[in-house]
């Protein structure tokens, strides 16, 4: 037991416990847990005698483990497509396979990791790489299933996920890793060339051999061309792309300047007579690749931490293989899997509607809202959202279109689409690359009229090097990129890179309220019965039978307050929701109906069961009590009233926020006092009770059409019409997926904190953008005439522009020492 | 300073030949974990001792 500050921490993850503390004897010795997960790992290890994980991790803490996050099942990992899709076969039964273990802290961790691993048999070797988090297994098929080592790596407290490199490899690391080596050609060049170089200019100031001179020069030559020719592929390729376009990009000016350099060089170098430029061609793309370098190496970092966020966010599906029902990830749909859907979750395949009659919200595929009714036998198509409760239908095939995959997909083009502050700076640019291009002409005319034909050469090569507005170029992607990294280590997903503007510039906010500013997390404070026969188990019963269809957080939440009183049933219900599809056994509870911001609705026996807001459950009136209503045929039974505490980092959270925004407000569809508890307890200033989601959605119209930048932060079905509403929608990551879907950023730790941060972020990012963009603009004004006059040498044009260029690249990379200081 | 002829192809020639490898090293992802083998020296010692 160690005690800190007269806080108990847990013997495992060394984090404080709170509450309620697990003792275990082991070998004598008591020991405390925050958790039941923690204190089987620490058994596991005591029991293989791994206990100096201890000694390595030292005083560091882990993160608590969610036992209830591990969905890999063995079942699952060990079928065919899977194998085929992740191993890596060698020779016989041996195959080497990846995975991707997300929350390793310390060595301890790599460790404790690999030893567990090599120690199962049929394992030959697991090594992890400490700059990824990379897990290489290669083992022997026969002798264990890829299933036990997953199971095994969860065992221990972490997420593993396959990983195939092959995959991986085409979309990110590829050009990732072409562009690194096109670098380090061009270092490796520079650094050669410029020791020539140094000779050639002692020797133009003291005097050179001839011979020696041209020995140089053809030397000079050999190192250029690979960087000309091979480095400065993208710039070829850029140049010619705008070329066809018939635009003058930021490419076209570099190309050019560095061409005329490079060809001139080679008529000196071949007559003999004048100077060589060829460590200037060297000097420019050495530095504009390193430049381009350290974007793409963060934007790689980026890619990674959102491939690791996407990986927390929820994602499970009902899918019934052979008339089982089980809840599989996406990726294990098959053609012919039958897939139950409920409301707001994303149909994962395409497939054929089993359902009588069912709502969708098509928006993602054809950009209308509105929801489109289809009946049995109708398409439903991968990425449509369903509107109706307990939607079944048959997969055609398997999927690419889960909400992940999709999610994934509009983040990696995030990251590479231009938000409008960037387009605005390529509108600049072309203004300036014009004037460049004038500039450049005209020196040219001006230098050959009044001096030489070398002059007007090597002077229009000066300005068109020291112009290159690569600066520009670099600046905003350079910012933007480096605040998406930031943003992702916060646990923040921006999926719209117009975000980052609108985060910036908004002053006003509403929250929603349960689920988004509470825990939503309920606990049963009082209960009222409406009829003589009280029997609360029966009536919690029903009560968890129908939210057991509900996606709603506060469905889930009444099942776990209810599931204390009522264990053995629950067990059974998931058993039974399991069950009932089965054709020959009509199950008995049948159409379940949600309806948002109200309530459930299903069948049993005959009679209507309603459970939800008592205008919804029975009483015809728009009246909320703010208890949770159950009624049989219209009838009442019973009321609870749960109580919801807010989340604790909310009010520290909305503390900070105050500083960004001048007005807050929550929205809320409870009643006005809990509503105004909750306001008072936080110090938000305003709020809106017993609101519907439309008039939600009006009151965000209402604030926008004064002029406001509205952001809206909600987390249910019932806020993904705010959330689409708002100038920016922000939702919680355990939101349903609809709401991700309509909202631009996703706080995938689902903690409140991060906003604030986020928020720090944009603004901060905004910022560095136009410093950027200053910077390069003065430099320019400065650096133009100059060489223009006749006062600069290419190389050193050259220099001045690199240094330009990294000066903006330095300057965003700041941007995270700014952020966290 | 006619020896600069013969010196200079041969130190070019070595210099590439440095750099051919490099990249062949690269390529077979010899830098992919630079972070590990500091910690892995003091792993294995850990290791040995377990099992004597």
């Amino acid at each position: 037991m160690k005690v800190l500050e007269n806080k108990t921490l847990c013997f495992h993850c060394n984090t404080e416990i709170d509450g309620i503390s697990i003792i275990r004897k082991e070998h004598g010795v008591e020991r405390e847990y925050c958790c039941n997960g923690c204190s089987e790992i620490s058994h596991l290890l005591l029991e293989n005698g791994l206990d100096q994980f201890y000694q390595i991790r030292g005083t560091q803490s882990l993160e608590p483990i969610d036992r209830e996050f591990q969905k890999n099942s063995p079942e699952e990992l060990d079928n065919e497509s899977v194998y085929s899709e992740y191993l890596e076969k060698k020779n016989g039964p041996d195959s080497n396979v990846y995975i991707t273990v997300t929350n390793l802290h310390c060595s301890a961790c790599v460790w404790l990791i690999e030893t567990v691993l090599t120690k199962k048999e049929g394992i030959q070797e697991a090594r992890i790489n400490f700059g990824t988090g990379r897990l290489k297994i290669g083992f022997d098929l026969s002798k264990i299933t890829l299933g036990k080592i997953i199971k095994t790596i969860e065992s221990l407290g972490y997420k593993a996920k396959l990983y195939s490199p092959l995959k991986a490899e085409s979309k990110v690391e590829k050009p990732f890793r072409e562009l690194s080596i096109r670098m380090i050609v061009a270092g490796f060049c520079w650094g050669n060339i410029m020791l020539f170089s140094a000779s050639l200019y002692a020797g133009y100031f003291e005097g050179m051999e001839l011979n020696i001179k041209n020995l140089f020069h053809y030397i000079s030559w050999i190192f250029a061309t690979p960087v000309y020719f091979y480095s400065g592929y993208p710039f070829w390729k850029g140049a010619y792309e705008s070329w066809k376009r018939k635009l003058l990009g930021m490419d076209t000016l570099l190309f050019a300047g560095v061409s005329l350099a490079y060809f001139y060089s080679i008529y000196v170098t071949v007559s003999g007579k004048g100077e060589v430029y060829f460590d200037s061609v060297c000097t420019i793309y050495f530095f504009i690749l390193l430049g381009k370098y350290f974007e793409a190496m963060i934007r790689y970092k980026a890619g990674a931490k959102i491939g690791e966020l996407l990986s927390l966010l929820p994602e499970e599906y009902e899918v019934s293989k052979k008339g089982v029902w089980s809840k599989h990830s996406a990726s294990f749909i098959e053609r012919g899997d039958l897939v139950r859907l409920s409301l707001g979750s994303k149909a994962p395949v395409d497939g054929i509607l089993e359902s009588e009659t069912a709502f969708f919200d098509e928006s993602v595929l054809t950009g209308e809202s509105k929801p489109i009714r289809k009946s049995r036998g109708a398409e439903v198509k991968a990425g449509s959202v369903s509107l109706s409760t307990d939607v079944k239908f048959q997969a055609k095939g398997n999927t690419n279109e889960s909400s992940l995959a999709q999610i994934g997909r509009i983040l990696e083009d995030s990251l590479l689409t231009k938000p409008k502050i960037q387009r605005s700076t390529d509108k600049l640019a072309a203004v300036f690359i014009k004037i460049v291009l004038f500039v450049a002409i005209g020196t040219f005319i001006y230098w050959f009229q009044f001096h030489s034909t070398e002059d007007a050469i090597l002077n229009t090569i000066s300005v068109l090097i020291v112009a290159c507005p690569c600066a520009l170029g670099l600046s905003v992607p350079a910012a933007l990129v480096i605040s998406h990294l930031l943003q992702s280590k916060e646990g923040v997903l921006v999926k719209n890179p117009e975000s980052v503007e609108i985060l910036a510039k908004a002053n006003r906010i509403f929250f929603d309220k349960t689920g988004t500013l509470t825990t939503g997390k309920l606990e049963l404070n009082a209960e009222k019965y409406f009829v003589s026969d009280k029997n609360p188990s029966r009536f919690r019963e029903i009560a968890i039978r129908l939210e057991s269809r509900s996606s709603h957080p506060i469905a889930k939440s009444i099942i776990e307050a209810f599931a204390n009183q009522t264990p053995e049933f629950l067990e059974e219900i998931s058993t039974d929701i399991i069950a009932d599809n089965s054709s020959n056994n009509p199950p008995d509870w049948t159409s379940y109906k949600e309806i948002p911001g109200e309530g459930m609705e299903a069948k049993f026996a005959g009679k209507t069961y309603r459970i939800g807001k008592k205008n919804f459950a029975w009483e015809n009136k728009p009246e909320n009590d703010g208890w949770v209503h159950l009624a049989e045929n219209g009838i009442p039974l019973v009321a609870w009233e749960f109580r919801d505490k807010a989340r604790p980092e909310a009010k520290s959270s909305i503390q900070e926020l105050r500083s960004f925004f001048s007005n807050m407000e929550i929205l809320s569809g409870d009643i006005p006092s809990k509503v105004e508890t909750l306001s008072k307890e936080l110090g938000i200033q305003n709020f809106k009770a017993n609101l519907t989601p439309i008039q939600k959605k009006e009151r965000i119209i209402e604030a926008q059409s004064s002029g406001e930048v509205v952001l809206m932060l909600g987390d249910g079905i019932n806020d993904s019409a705010c959330i689409a509403q708002a100038d920016l929608g922000i939702s919680m990551g355990m939101g349903s997926d609809l709401s991700l879907d309509k909202s631009d950023i996703i706080l995938v730790k689902n903690r409140l904190d991060s906003l604030p941060k986020s928020v720090l972020i944009a603004r901060k990012t905004r910022s560095v953008i136009l410093q950027n963009i200053c910077l390069s603009l003065v430099y320019n004004s400065i650096m133009i005439p100059l060489a223009a006059g006749g006062l600069m040498l290419p190389v050193i044009c050259a220099g001045f522009m690199t240094l330009s260029s990294l000066t903006v690249v330095l300057n965003s990379i700041s941007l995270k020492h700014r952020v966290f200081t | 300073m006619n020896a600069l002829y013969l010196t200079i192809p041969i130190a070019l020639m070595i210099s590439f030949g440095a750099f051919y490898i490099f990249l062949l090293n690269l390529k077979s992802g010899q830098y992919e974990d630079i972070e590990g083998p500091k910690y892995r020296i003091l792993f294995e010692e850990d290791k040995q001792d377990k099992s004597n």
